[in-house]
């Protein structure tokens, strides 16, 4: 029993001991572990806003990119409408010089044409109307002029031609 | 100026008396036995060619169309007052025939060659008015398209040249005009137009020559024409010598017109002709032959293979019928010998629907083989649209309600209904006809009111011929509507539909 | 017998009309009876007709067709 005679100091100090190791475990649940995951909790969301702010500014990037190219490929586009509005005018006013010429030439030959066919006309008549009088002349000369021995050849001729049935 | 014409013409005779050989005159002669009604029989003139022309004291011609061993029976073709009994005829040894040409070009002729526009004609060659169709192995089938330029046709009843197409309906329906716009239409074509006028009175055809000269027709047409004053030989003769014209350029591969107006005089024209030879009559008091009379006409029109030429003749024969009836004798003979029928109807007529073609009834055997490519994308459900439409169309006169799929049914074939109508001599051409109806396709139409469709497809028309002239010109000369050009074609119309109803709210 | 008529203008002597008969026995190989018509509109020559056929050699048919062809 002498080695049990252990002094109050020590005693204290081995229940201070006993007391601050109970006291570390307690801290150690009850507060550490939450805090640590309120400072990981924490440092997470800083990262995460981090990275949504790098998103955004890429967006804003992409976004401002596209607009550009937006406006050049319009502005390209504004030039094809009216190159497009050019060839189609020019088209156009080609078409109708084209058609009005036409038109103007149509008129002339239309005119030679007729003019043509009233001269042929007017000759075809002068033509009937002379041969009418010279033949008219010549029957009544022929009239006067035929005697028998005239008659007499072209009988002659005839039955000389025909001797036979005819065909 | 004048002395040199005087020189050339008495130069000219000078040779031609030079030239002259004297010849006996030899021929048969036979003498007027009996003069009546526009027959005469002859007597002492035998062995005449069956439809020999003779010719008679004063110039007269009559046809030869009754042999027998007592003599020949001949129609006369002019006037009857100068042949007496007693007469001598002369037999002429010629089976009647026509100057073919181009020379007659632009002329008016009667169906003996003569012309009457007063002045002269100069020919080098004639073919006779009956010869014998092509055979069977000297055709090839219908390919292309003969553009009427009315879109209710060329949309939905096609034509190809070459083929015979009926156009058949009651009095005053519009069967010449219609007729009379596929001629102005065939302007920038190379086909040549044969308008046979048959039995009409004189005022109509003079008429008709004014519109087509004033509308630069009569530069690739021609008239042949036998009034209702002229004799029933002159009038059977008619449609035979225009077809033997159309022949002769045939011949030379050219593409023809043949508007025969109309048929239904003619069958009179030869039942009075064959009634008054005494030849027994028929059903309706036709002789036993009429279907002949017309299937040996209307067989002429052809169209003709490569090693034969290559060219056409397309005819549109116009039937008259009496209060719609098509069930008659000659026009029931007709229809079984043509393509196909355009059927006018008066009650469409008098409703406003002009042209008034009846689309159910009206039909085209040849089809869309005889349709240019950008119509047939455009076209292809018109025709039962159509006939849903007027199945349905009952429903809208009681005015009672109708489901959603019915009502745009009805709508829709209103809307078609206006877009058909057509004034007169105002061809569509194929590309204004393809913007249209593609427009119709793709509801460029709907919302716009029907009394406002007129003037709507009249400014959408003006608005593409400004801003489209490009695809016209592509779809004029290759008469196919690529894939890329409707894409285009639509979107132009949905800007000029903008713009209207923007136009409109202002 | 057949019957041959001759038309023939007043300057055609009796002699010649004789020749025209006796030629026309010869070519039908047989008796004729002939009638004879006076026309001065034929101007010359004559014309017979026999049987339905009509021999035309007067001079007017042929300044008629040469009218004619002459024209065109």
């Amino acid at each position: 029993m002498d080695g049990l005679v252990i002094s109050d100091a020590v005693k204290d100090l081995i229940i201070n001991i006993i007391n601050i190791v109970i006291l570390f475990v307690i801290v150690k649940t009850l507060a550490y572990k939450p805090i640590k995951k309120f400072l990981d909790d924490r440092k997470a969301k800083i990262e995460n806003q981090l990275k949504e702010a790098n998103d955004a500014k890429a967006q804003a990037d992409a976004a401002e990119k596209q607009y550009s190219q937006l406006i050049a490929d319009s502005k390209a586009k504004e030039a094809d409408i009216i190159r497009e509005a050019e060839k189609q005018a020019k088209v156009n006013a080609d078409a109708v010089i084209a058609n009005a010429k036409k038109t103007a030439d149509g008129i002339i030959e239309k005119a030679k044409a007729q003019a043509k066919q009233e001269h042929d006309a007017k000759l075809a008549a002068m033509k009937d109307d002379i041969t009418d009088l010279a033949f008219g002349i010549s029957s009544r000369i022929l009239s006067r002029e035929v005697d028998s021995k005239d008659n007499m050849r072209i009988a002659d001729e005839f039955f000389k031609q025909h001797t036979g049935s005819a065909e | 100026m004048q002395d040199t014409e005087i020189e050339k013409i008495s130069s000219f005779l000078k040779k031609r008396v030079a030239e002259f050989h004297t010849e006996p005159i030899v021929y048969r002669s036979g003498k007027v036995a009996t003069v009546g009604d526009g027959v005469v029989r002859v007597s002492g003139l035998p062995d005449r060619l069956y439809g020999e022309l003779l010719e008679f004291d004063g110039g007269v011609y009559g046809m030869a169309l009754d042999l027998s061993e007592d003599g020949v029976g001949a129609v006369l073709m002019d006037n009857a007052d100068t042949v007496n009994v007693g007469d001598s005829v002369k037999g002429t040894g010629v089976v009647a025939d026509m100057p073919i040409g181009n020379s007659l070009i632009g002329r008016v002729l009667d169906p003996i060659g003569r012309p009457l526009d007063g002045m002269p004609l100069e020919v080098k060659e004639h073919l006779p008015c009956e010869t014998p169709a092509p055979t069977i192995m000297q055709r090839r089938p219908v390919d292309k398209p003969l553009e009427t330029g009315i879109m209710a046709i060329d949309s939905m009843i096609p034509i190809g040249r070459g083929q015979r197409e009926l156009i058949i309906g009651d009095r005053q329906t519009g069967k010449t005009s219609i007729a009379i716009d596929t001629v102005i239409n065939q302007k920038d074509s190379d086909v040549i137009c044969i308008y046979c006028a048959i039995g009409q009175k004189a005022s109509n055809i003079a008429q008709i020559i004014d519109t087509l000269k004033n509308s630069g027709a009569m530069e690739y047409s021609l008239v042949v024409a036998a009034t209702a004053s002229d004799s029933p030989a002159m009038q059977y003769l008619a449609p035979y010598s225009a077809c033997a014209v159309a022949e002769g350029f045939m011949k030379n591969g050219r593409d023809v017109l043949v508007i025969y107006d109309d048929l239904s005089k003619h069958a009179v024209a030869y039942r009075t002709m064959s009634l008054l030879l005494h030849r027994p009559p028929g059903r309706e008091a036709f002789p036993g032959d009429v279907f002949y009379l017309h299937s040996r006409l209307l067989e002429r029109s052809a169209c003709m293979s490569e090693e034969f030429g290559g060219g056409s003749i397309t005819a549109m024969p116009i039937i008259e019928t009496m209060g719609g009836n098509i069930s008659a004798y000659i026009p029931t003979n007709v229809i079984s010998i043509t393509d196909g029928q355009i059927y006018l109807e008066t009650e469409l007529f008098h409703s406003g629907v002009r042209p008034a073609v009846n689309t159910g009834l009206s039909v085209s055997r040849v089809g869309r083989a005889a349709q240019h490519k950008a119509m047939r994308k455009v076209s292809g459900s018109l025709r039962i649209e159509l006939s849903q439409y007027r199945e349905m169309a009952v429903f809208t006169r009681f005015g009672s309600d109708v489901d959603e799929s019915t009502g745009k049914l009805l709508s829709r074939g209103h809307i078609l209904t206006e877009l058909l109508k057509q004034p007169k001599s105002r061809p569509y051409s194929l590309f204004e006809q393809t913007a249209l109806l593609l427009a119709y396709r793709n509801n460029i139409f709907d919302g716009v009111e029907d009394s406002k469709i007129k003037s709507f497809s009249g400014e959408m028309l003006e608005y593409l011929h400004t801003n489209c002239s490009m695809l016209e010109n592509s779809v004029r000369t290759s008469g196919d509507l690529t894939d890329e050009d409707e894409k285009k074609l639509g979107e132009a119309l949905n800007t000029f539909k903008e713009s209207y109803l923007n136009g409109e709210h202002q | 017998m057949k019957t041959v008529i001759i038309t023939a203008a007043e300057n055609m002597s009796d002699e010649t009309y004789n020749r025209i008969c006796s030629g026309f026995k010869e070519k039908l190989g047989e008796d004729a009876e002939f009638k004879r018509i006076t026309d001065n509109g034929i101007i010359g020559g004559f014309i017979a007709e026999v049987d339905g056929e009509i021999y035309d050699l007067s001079i007017s048919s042929q300044l008629k067709k040469m009218q004619k062809e002459i024209i065109g």
